[in-house]
């Protein structure tokens, strides 16, 4: 079982690249929830303030459970899904994809980025056609094959140490400090291994860009 | 006239025959030892006393009155629901399940669990889906709720799971009441004896995905006979891992019967166990099933839970009633192994056996009973076919009993 969100931005990745998973928790956010059920998906949960919902009333006649709350509130809709959370049991340790969240207004991807950061006890992948966003805390890794990965880049969330093997930019044991930006731009060094990123101290925000 | 009973109460009937014969076999049996009293759901040993598991003689006979005559509270000791809980789902069942909050409630036997869960989670004018091979008390439990019971055919061409016919009466179903119930008997299926594969659940799990696309499914496992399934329930433990992979839209219940487990038969005592990933679900059950509980029953037998608990929790009694089931368990196979042989020397046509308490003769025919009885033999009459228990046979009667029925049917219908 995975977790799949689905925001509302105006760049919609979800209903091209989704494949059914029955098995699969599915949350709406906002508009979100009709991007589920333009797949004849029913949201297992839909939660948000709605304010950008052409459709509410079939969200709250096809949703299993619908969380509406007042558009004058503190957190995003977003962060309202990501809260959810802990009403799933073990959701620590399940994966969480994130579709429809960024690639529209500037502002809402970098809340997702923030939010990403906030709650990085999930196992969050924020996901476009192209591009994939995770965090990596101490004693985790990421691996990443040459076939499908064009680029990645990894930026600290606090002081970190990483190290990062068959890429063109191996590093062992290097300090990443908030604000460093000299670890952009990276690529795996062959077909024959895949780049490894790993997380000795700290955690760190990883960007993959995908072929 | 104003009558003191509704009429739809005066309609009730208990029809299941089987505790009545079952007692005029035993009455029988009790002045001619050369009875076969083939009708019982209760293990005997080979001796044909009712098989007493050592834990419960140690009870017995180190009786802590405080604890065993006190009322219970609603729910269920703590100690008694998690001993239950390790049992089924093994020791490490928090590590091995992360993703799933187990709650448990003890209920009057497994016929308690299985009332409670219908009357739980369906309401009067809903349905159920029962397979059209089944212990009759399932119809009787959802008729008394005003829950219309919906036959599936429990076996395909193939004599596996006929997931094709669950999925058809599940898809009216969804129509109809835009919820999926099914009450599926594993392993040691009564009346039949069939236990499901792994291909079995594989393929139910796919197909109550599908189903959950469209609305809840609620999957209630009657797992009365677990441990007398291959390697004392092993197999099918193993089985309960891939109900990882449902939807969390399919709540899986299961029913458990302290009865067959422990030998516990009159003392009424079972576990209703929902397993669920999500905690709104969780805090429901736990607060709709107490109420049903305090409404109903109250509460269970503290001297039950008083046995299981101390067996359970202690590693040293633990093992060795382990051992003991697993001999009971294999000793039923042995049974069923000499009983199988000797019906098909004579071509007796039998649903897919593949462990426990029982055997389901494919026959439905009254002079083929009357002669198995002629002979000394008792078995039930049991839907379309004659049930037969080898849990209250003994090895030496199987074979005989093999032959009785075979030569019956040979007469009869042969």
């Amino acid at each position: 079982m995975r977790i799949i969100i689905v925001g509302s931005s105006p760049v919609k990745t979800f209903f091209k690249k989704y494949q059914l998973n029955p098995s699969d928790y599915f949350i709406g956010v906002d508009g979100g929830a009709l991007e589920l059920l333009k797949k004849d998906i029913k949201p297992d949960l839909a939660i948000g303030d709605f304010d950008s919902t052409n459709d509410f009333e079939k969200v709250k006649k096809e949703a299993y459970e619908v969380k509406c709350y007042n558009p004058c509130k503190d957190e995003t809709d977003l962060e309202l899904a990501f809260k959810a959370l802990e009403n799933l049991k073990g959701a620590t340790n399940l994966e969480i994809d994130v579709y429809d969240a960024i690639g529209g207004r500037l502002d809402h991807e970098f809340n997702a980025y923030l939010l990403l950061a906030k709650y990085k006890q999930y196992k969050i992948h924020l996901l476009d056609d192209k591009n994939e966003v995770l965090c990596l805390n101490k004693g985790q890794a990421v691996y990443l094959k040459k076939a499908s990965c064009q680029y990645f880049s990894v930026f600290a969330l606090e002081s970190a140490v990483i190290n990062i093997n068959n890429s063109l930019y191996n590093l062992e044991n290097r300090l990443l400090k908030l604000f460093d930006t000299y670890a952009i731009s990276n690529e795996p060094l062959n077909d024959h291994t895949r780049a490894i990123i790993e997380v000795k101290e700290g955690s760190i925000i990883v960007f993959i860009n995908y072929k | 006239m104003k009558e003191f009973m509704p009429q739809e109460n005066q309609n009730k009937k208990v029809q299941e025959n089987v505790l009545a014969i079952s007692a005029k076999a035993r009455e029988e049996k009790a002045h001619n030892p050369a009875i076969i009293n083939a009708t019982s759901g209760t293990y005997y040993d080979e001796d044909g006393s009712i098989k007493v598991f050592e834990c419960v003689k140690d009870i017995f006979n180190h009786p802590n009155y405080n604890n065993i005559l006190t009322y219970s509270s609603v729910t269920g000791s703590k100690s008694f629901l998690d001993a239950v809980k390790k049992w089924i789902f093994g020791d490490d069942y928090e590590q091995a399940y992360p993703n799933y909050y187990f709650n448990a409630i003890a209920t009057p036997g497994g016929t308690g669990a299985l009332t409670m869960s219908l009357a739980t989670y369906l309401t009067p004018s809903e349905g159920i889906m029962l397979p059209n091979i089944m212990w009759p008390v399932y119809t009787q439990m959802a008729t008394n709720l005003n829950i219309k019971p919906h036959l599936y055919e429990l076996f395909d061409e193939q004599n596996k799971l006929n997931l094709a016919s669950i999925k058809k009466v599940a898809q009216e179903l969804q129509t109809k009441y835009q919820k999926v119930a099914l009450i599926i008997n594993d392993p040691c299926h009564n009346p039949t004896g069939y236990s499901m594969t792994k291909d079995d659940y594989v393929g139910l799990i796919d197909l109550l995905n599908e189903l959950a696309t469209k609305t809840k499914v609620i999957l209630i496992l009657d797992i009365a006979y677990l441990d007398y399934g291959h390697s004392s329930g092993q197999i099918t433990r193993k089985h309960f891992k891939l109900l990882t992979k449902l939807s969390s839209n399919v709540m899986t219940l299961f029913t458990f019967s302290a009865s067959k487990t422990f030998g516990l038969y009159g003392l009424r005592l079972g576990a209703l166990i929902q397993m669920t990933t999500l905690l709104k679900e969780a805090d429901l059950f736990v607060s709709a099933t107490s109420y049903f509980a305090r409404a109903t029953w109250s509460n269970v037998s503290h001297l039950g839970m008083e046995i299981i608990e101390k067996t359970l929790t202690d590693e040293k009694k633990k093992q060795a009633f382990t051992k003991e089931i697993l001999i009971a368990s294999n000793n039923l196979a042995k049974r069923a192994e000499l009983f199988i042989a000797s019906l098909q020397k004579y071509q007796v046509p039998f649903a897919p056996y593949v462990n426990g308490f029982f055997v389901l003769i494919l026959v439905d025919n009254e002079s083929f009973e009357n002669e198995i009885a002629k002979k000394g033999a008792y078995g039930c009459h049991f839907g379309k076919g004659y049930r037969v228990a080898l849990s209250s046979i003994n090895l030496d009667e199987a074979p005989k009993l093999g032959d009785i029925i075979g030569q019956a049917y040979q007469k009869t219908l042969g």
